[in-house]
């Protein structure tokens, strides 16, 4: 990292005026501007210009380093953002770049490749498999024929954290499944994960939990219910809970959650008259609410929110119907991915070099071109892993002095 | 985009409001240009409604930190949001037309000079075309256009192209659009 020197010059003074130029313009450096009206510019620039920003000198360096800058970047920034993956299983020996895609209000897009830096490297008979994403943070386990070893990092800044290893068993026999989320009451991030036997994909395995940045093991927890393993994450994680499909038998599938602060098993009760189908059926997080998306009907797409996890009765329905789609966007394999700060909902398009934003008061679409068949949604950070693991609210307590 | 005018000229009837509109001030720039400018518009700036209030203007607004050339600038916007029966659609295009002809110069000035005035619609457009010009530029393109050498050893400058070698390439043209 490079050392900080005289570059910020004058970074802080407050709107001293250009010298003397007459009705002529100053040739003023931007480091010369006060540093509010500096941090107002970089909340409107992508992630992908702040990254290049740095590059230019180390005053700027140390400003878009800051981590108080980053806090209030993520929640400043007018962005939709998706994480693109080349595709949904990654090749043996190779570590893969994502990129991240970040959409403005008026659909200019930026794509930043991601720089996983993995210790040692990825030998030719290990191949990593993304687990869940949150706030900037991913998941992944690196597969080995020997061991598992499971990571946490920021794809973007390139920090890395190793998780400790299960106390459970292994072996080609077992399989592990992760979930990440915030949890608020200790403002942390907590990784639940569950080992199971292949043979028996839908039965019970062993939950195990750690706090990052706290837990130095992983906590047994009692027998818990699996998740249906499916392509790609397995859990949904919303406002610091853990949502997922269970399939417990034929024609019998129905939703499991996990409290991470409570650390606590529940079952969800279904939306009022719906019978889950996972052929047709997905869990995404959606503005921060838990939303079952249903795609069963070819002229519509049924959006199940829930604005309370665990209350069935908080369960809202809306609808998106076909026809109010332009009639060149096919409708069949739309999934919502995410929503704009406007409103618009970006559907990912299964099978097209496309994501569609819909606006849905005027009706509208745009095309949006993506060549990566996984499209995830994904808030970026500017902050490492180590910074992000210290909690969401650290930036108001006194750490800055440094 | 809706703006919010502090004194929404023209749906107001009160006399206070009637009289800063015929009530002219002269505001005074560094180079010791003078500007007359009605109140209502003047007061689109907080720091010279403040000055205004404490009533330490008499008359003459000295701007020390503002040249003549940015000064006449800001006093068009200024005039212009103060106007009559403009719509926010008329504003909202006047701001788009405003900026972007701007250089960068012109548009450093005139952001500090929104800052020291406290012109909360002008510094957001200003601040927006800044940000809107740097968006898929090179690093050099940024170092040029805002007068920042690089202060990186070559060793670190050469680290950084290798390993984030994406931010040197498929970028916009370096020539200014």
């Amino acid at each position: 990292m490079p050392s900080t020197r005289n570059g910020g010059r004058g970074e802080d003074r407050k709107g001293i005026a250009p010298e003397e130029a007459g009705n002529g313009v100053s040739q003023l450096s931007l480091m010369e501007l006060p540093t509010a009206v500096l941090h107002e510019i970089f909340f409107k620039l992508p992630v992908n210009s702040i990254m290049k920003a740095k590059f230019v000198c180390t005053g700027l360096y140390k400003m878009l380093s800051d981590p108080e800058f980053a806090v209030n970047y993520t929640k400043n920034s007018p962005f939709t953002t998706i994480l693109l993956c080349p595709e949904p299983f990654t090749r043996f020996g190779q570590i893969p770049v994502y990129r991240l895609m970040e959409i403005s209000e008026n659909y200019e897009c930026f794509r930043t490749p991601s720089k996983l830096q993995i210790p040692g490297g990825v030998d030719a008979q290990s191949r990593l498999s993304l687990q869940a994403t949150c706030d900037g943070l991913i998941c992944f386990i690196l597969r080995n024929p020997t061991a598992d070893i499971t990571h946490i990092c920021n794809p973007f800044t390139g920090d890395s954290l190793v998780l400790p290893q299960h106390k459970t068993k292994h072996g080609e026999r077992f399989s592990l499944v992760y979930g990440l989320g915030f949890c608020q009451s200790a403002n942390k991030y907590k990784v639940l994960g569950v080992t199971y036997n292949r043979a028996q994909p839908a039965g019970s395995g062993q939950g195990e939990i750690l706090t990052i940045g706290i837990d130095d093991r992983w906590r047994s927890l009692a027998i818990l219910e699996v998740p249906v393993p499916s392509s790609l994450f397995n859990m949904t994680s919303v406002n610091g809970v853990l949502h997922w499909f269970l399939l417990a038998g034929h024609r019998n599938t129905c939703l499991y959650n996990f409290d991470l602060g409570e650390e606590r098993l529940g079952q969800t009760p279904n939306p009022p008259g719906v019978v889950l189908d996972l052929r047709t059926m997905r869990l995404i997080s959606l503005s921060s609410q838990l939303c079952l998306v249903d795609t069963a009907e070819s002229n519509m797409i049924v959006l199940w929110k829930m604005k309370e996890h665990k209350s069935g009765q908080s369960w809202t329905k809306d609808i998106i119907l076909c026809k109010s789609f332009p009639a060149d966007v096919r409708f069949n394999g739309l999934m919502p991915l995410t929503v704009t700060r406007n409103g618009d909902i970006i559907f990912s398009y299964s099978w097209h070099d496309f994501v569609v934003s819909y606006n849905p008061e005027e009706k509208t679409c745009n095309k949006i071109e993506v060549f990566e068949s996984e499209r995830i949604a994904y808030t970026p950070s500017l902050l490492s892993v180590k910074e992000l693991i210290r909690g969401r609210h650290w930036s108001n307590m006194n750490v800055l002095s440094n | 985009m809706a703006r919010k005018n502090r004194n929404p000229v023209g749906k107001n009837v009160d006399p206070e409001a009637q009289k800063k509109k015929t009530r002219t001030l002269t505001l005074k720039s560094s180079d010791g240009q003078e500007f007359s400018i009605s109140e209502s518009a003047a007061v689109l700036s907080i720091a010279i409604e403040n000055m205004v209030e404490d009533d330490c203007a008499g008359g003459v607004i000295p701007l020390p930190l503002v040249d003549g050339g940015t000064l006449a600038r800001v006093i068009t916007y200024l005039n212009k949001h103060a106007e009559d029966g403009a719509s926010d659609e008329e504003k909202r295009k006047f701001d788009e037309e405003f900026v972007s002809g701007m250089e960068m110069g012109v548009l450093f000035d005139v952001v500090l000079a929104a800052n020291y005035l406290d012109i909360r619609g002008l510094l957001r457009e200003v601040r927006r075309r800044i940000a809107d010009r740097m968006k898929n530029k090179s690093v050099e393109w940024v170092r040029k256009t805002f007068h920042i050498e690089s202060d990186f050893t070559p060793e670190e400058e050469e680290q950084m192209k290798k390993e984030f070698a994406w931010a040197w390439e498929g970028v916009d043209s370096d020539v200014d659009d």
